[in-house]
């Protein structure tokens, strides 16, 4: 469903994201994940068709993200860290808004239906000044998930969240995987990624340094005795002595 | 570190922000728009004073005395008025601006209460000190010593009158309702001076129209309200002081009057953090969305038509921005334009004094100043959504559906207001003396609601192209100051004059074209035709011109967004 081939994504002088590959499938849950600055955001940028790749290619659902964005866009949902509402709609206007905009067919029952899952009923007519943080990533949610997408990304999706809107976020992810949406979760959380991801990618620098299940990360990271925990396979993949820098890549 | 851990706080925010202001000069769009800028206030400023200032006698302020007198009384009216409304309509804003930095920091840090009240008196006043030697400039003084007595005097009665709105607003928070006191001998004094000017109101109207300044004076200077509007005399007459002299004699007044309020802010003791707090988030808001943020959306407005989930996306855009125009938009917003719009109502209609001439040429310069204006100020488009580009670029629409999206909304707003204006100017000028026979008249009403539309929409895409191509000039802070600043409004404003030029000419050209067949076949000069053209080619262009943004839009960074300095 998520088919990334040779990105690199340059700013000026400096290569954010060098030659980076993977695929999501439908229904896999892929955590992104690595140190700051290795390039996350702008892989996901690139990725929405917020940014335009240097080189490389971005395909959703068999359509490129440059050359057929609006078909690619159609099949996306993008949840970035900071939800971004607009001050002057209500959380009932964002739905109507995000329908129109994705061409939503009985949207109203959707929305409705949205609207009770995520508890926000209550809150349907109130503006995004209103809300706390929490409910606003909600809203956003709502909107990301109104059109049914077949991709789904998630940037730091725990951000700011109470525990009960943790467990329901993490819910929602793992529902929208085992519904069949390709779901990329980028998070520092790495417990989350543990739990909740069928896969895990880790870039450093730009580079793909990892690219497996925990278990096979832990195998190729040499670290199978340590109990298959990511955030030692994590420190030691992205260590800075270069020794294991391409674990589990298959790359020399 | 040896000074006071604030002022060296202050010093060196100071030093630090020249120094990033002088740095950025190294990047070419900021030198050119700092030395437009430069030279845009020369030009005003400066330049005025200084070509001014040869030939005259080295007076302070290049005043008659008649004149001077007249100011002086304003000056302390105007002064009076603004001390007695702070306490009768007091502000809903906090004493004291600190930023949210000063809140984590100093507010945790062990500093007193005094200290800090202080340090942002002492903050605030260097924004009083740049006002001043704005005004200073603008007055046009003599000399340089004429120069320095209005730049002190301004300052003065800036800095006094931001000590006493603190003053006035740490006394209401101290003393809440029970204020009553200082509010009623505000009441007390400001129905001395209104039953003082009502009484003698003919008296008044004769002297005014005699340019008996010296009557006005005397009232003011005497009785009951002479003695309520002494203090107030005492500032007024620091910048209109006639020399060095007069400006000492009316020096130490003003100071004992200045550090009397000083005194009175620093012995209030009340607790202000928490809405100093409140309003350092507020200007954080101000600072990353700009003015729009001080604008509190009305829920109860509703939307402009019911968005069917099945259609162009175009439209989802246009009723987005339709209903952000209706939240937003409020009565005190259309205030702001009354007076522009009487102002230039009466410049143009001088002489004309039936109601219905009158209201023809108002009509007429709404519809002007919206056709010209509308499309800088009303900016709910691309402009208000570069901060949502990264949300705007997610969405499954192409370029050029999206940017004609975000203009039409606004357009439709001004072209039916043009229009309306239009309609009524022409309806008004039925019984007006000087207006055209009833054919003429319906025929140019045609022709221009021909061309406005064309005329907004070529704007619009201008402002939209510029805010797509460089959006790091395209300033959402419309507090934003400084040279560099000023510079960038005018490159931005010269670019859209510039596009909309480009824009006219071939839609002039195809109205001249065929207005000149007409007239070789016919032998009349006709105008709704040509207008209907013209209006067409307009609309032409702004489609071409949107399909082009769009796909800048598209091939756009986001980063060159998030680079914007705002």
């Amino acid at each position: 469903m998520i088919h990334v081939s040779h990105l690199t994504k340059r700013y000026g002088q400096l290569t954010a994201v060098d030659d980076f590959s993977f695929d999501v499938r439908p229904g896999e849950i892929v955590g992104l994940i690595g140190p700051n600055g290795a390039g996350k955001t702008s892989t996901l940028r690139c990725l929405v068709g917020i940014q335009r790749p240097t080189e490389g290619t971005v395909a959703i659902g068999g359509h490129d993200i440059v050359s057929d964005p609006v078909e690619a866009k159609r099949l996306l949902a993008f949840m970035a860290d900071e939800p971004f509402l607009f001050e002057y709609l209500t959380v009932s206007e964002h739905l109507q808004l995000t329908a129109r905009i994705y061409g939503v067919k009985d949207a109203t029952a959707k929305a409705a239906a949205l609207l009770e899952e995520l508890e926000l009923t209550a809150k349907a007519n109130v503006l995004p000044g209103e809300l706390s943080r929490g409910m606003k990533q909600k809203v956003a949610i709502a909107c990301g998930l109104l059109h049914d997408p077949a991709a789904l990304l998630f940037d730091e999706p725990l951000t700011g969240l109470d525990p009960l809107g943790i467990r329901r976020m993490r819910e929602t992810i793992v529902a929208r995987g085992r519904a069949g949406g390709a779901v990329i979760v980028s998070s520092h959380m790495l417990n989350l990624v543990q739990e909740i991801c069928t896969r895990v990618v880790i870039i450093d620098r730009g580079k793909k340094v990892a690219d497996g299940t925990i278990e096979e990360l832990a195998a190729q990271a040499q670290m199978a005795g340590a109990g298959s925990n990511l955030e030692q396979i994590f420190l030691q993949v992205t260590a800075r002595d270069g020794n294991t820098a391409s674990a589990g890549t298959g790359e020399p | 570190m040896t000074a006071p851990p604030l002022l060296y706080l202050t010093l060196c925010s100071i030093r630090n922000q020249a120094r990033v202001r002088v740095r950025r000069l190294r990047q070419p769009r900021y030198l050119i728009a700092s030395l437009l800028g430069l030279a845009y206030f020369w030009f005003i400023f400066a330049g005025r004073m200084f070509r001014g200032g040869r030939g005259r006698s080295g007076a302070m302020l290049a005043l008659p005395p008649q004149v001077r007198v007249g100011v002086q009384i304003a000056g302390t009216l105007f002064i009076f008025v603004i001390a007695t409304l702070a306490w009768i309509m007091p502000s809903s804003r906090p004493a004291l601006a600190f930023t949210r930095s000063d809140v984590q920091y100093l507010f945790t840090a062990p500093i007193s209460r005094r200290r800090l009240i202080r340090y942002r008196l002492l903050r605030s006043q260097l924004g009083g000190l740049l006002g001043s030697l704005i005004i200073t400039l603008v007055s046009r003084p003599g000399s340089l010593a004429g120069g320095f007595i209005v730049f002190a005097g301004i300052s003065i009665i800036m800095a006094a009158l931001n000590l006493y709105s603190t003053g006035v607003s740490l006394s209401r928070a101290s003393h809440g309702m029970r204020a009553w006191l200082p509010r009623a001998l505000a009441g007390g004094a400001l129905l001395i001076v209104v039953a003082t000017v009502a009484v003698h109101w003919n008296d008044l109207v004769t002297a005014f129209m005699n340019g008996a300044v010296a009557d006005i004076e005397r009232l003011s200077t005497s009785g009951a309200a002479g003695i309520v509007l002494w203090p107030f005399r005492a500032f007024a007459r620091l910048p209109l002081a006639e020399s060095a002299g007069a400006f000492l004699a009316a020096l130490p007044v003003a100071l004992v009057l200045l550090a009397l309020n000083y005194v009175w802010v620093l012995s209030t003791d009340v607790p202000f953090e928490e809405a100093s707090a409140e309003l350092s988030e507020k200007i954080e808001k101000i600072r990353s969305e700009g003015l729009r943020a001080l604008a509190k959306p009305r829920r109860s407005a509703k939307t402009p038509f019911t968005l069917p989930s099945i259609g162009r996306p175009e439209v989802a855009i246009i009723w987005k921005n339709l209903i952000s125009m209706g939240r937003l938009l409020s009565w005190t917003v259309l205030i702001r334009f009354v007076p522009m719009v009487l102002a230039f109502a009466a410049l143009t209609s001088q002489g004309r004094r039936n109601t219905t001439g009158v209201l023809t040429v108002l009509s007429l310069v709404v519809a002007g100043l919206t056709v010209i204006l509308g499309p800088q100020v009303t900016r709910r488009d691309l402009r208000q959504d570069l901060n949502a580009l990264a949300i705007l670029k997610t969405w499954p629409i192409r370029g050029a559906a999206l940017v004609r999206g975000e203009i039409l909304a606004p357009a439709i707003v001004l072209t039916v207001i043009a229009s309306i204006a239009l309609v009524v100017a022409a309806v008004m000028s039925v019984n007006a003396p000087y207006a055209a026979d009833l054919p003429n008249r319906w025929s140019l009403l045609i022709a221009a609601l021909s061309v406005a539309p064309g005329l907004v929409l070529a704007q619009l895409v201008a402002h939209n192209g510029l805010a797509v191509t460089f959006p790091s000039w395209v300033s959402l802070d419309t507090r934003r100051g400084g040279i560099d600043a000023t510079g960038q409004g005018l490159l931005v404003m010269l670019a859209v004059m510039l596009a909309l030029v480009v824009a006219v000419v071939p839609a002039a050209l195809v109205a001249a074209i065929v207005a000149g067949l007409i007239y070789l076949l016919l032998g009349t000069v006709p105008i709704i035709l040509p207008a209907v053209l013209a209006g067409a080619a307009l609309l032409v262009e702004a489609f071409v011109g949107s399909e082009v943004i769009g796909a800048i839009l598209e091939r756009s960074d986001i980063s060159a967004v998030d680079a914007r300095e705002s």
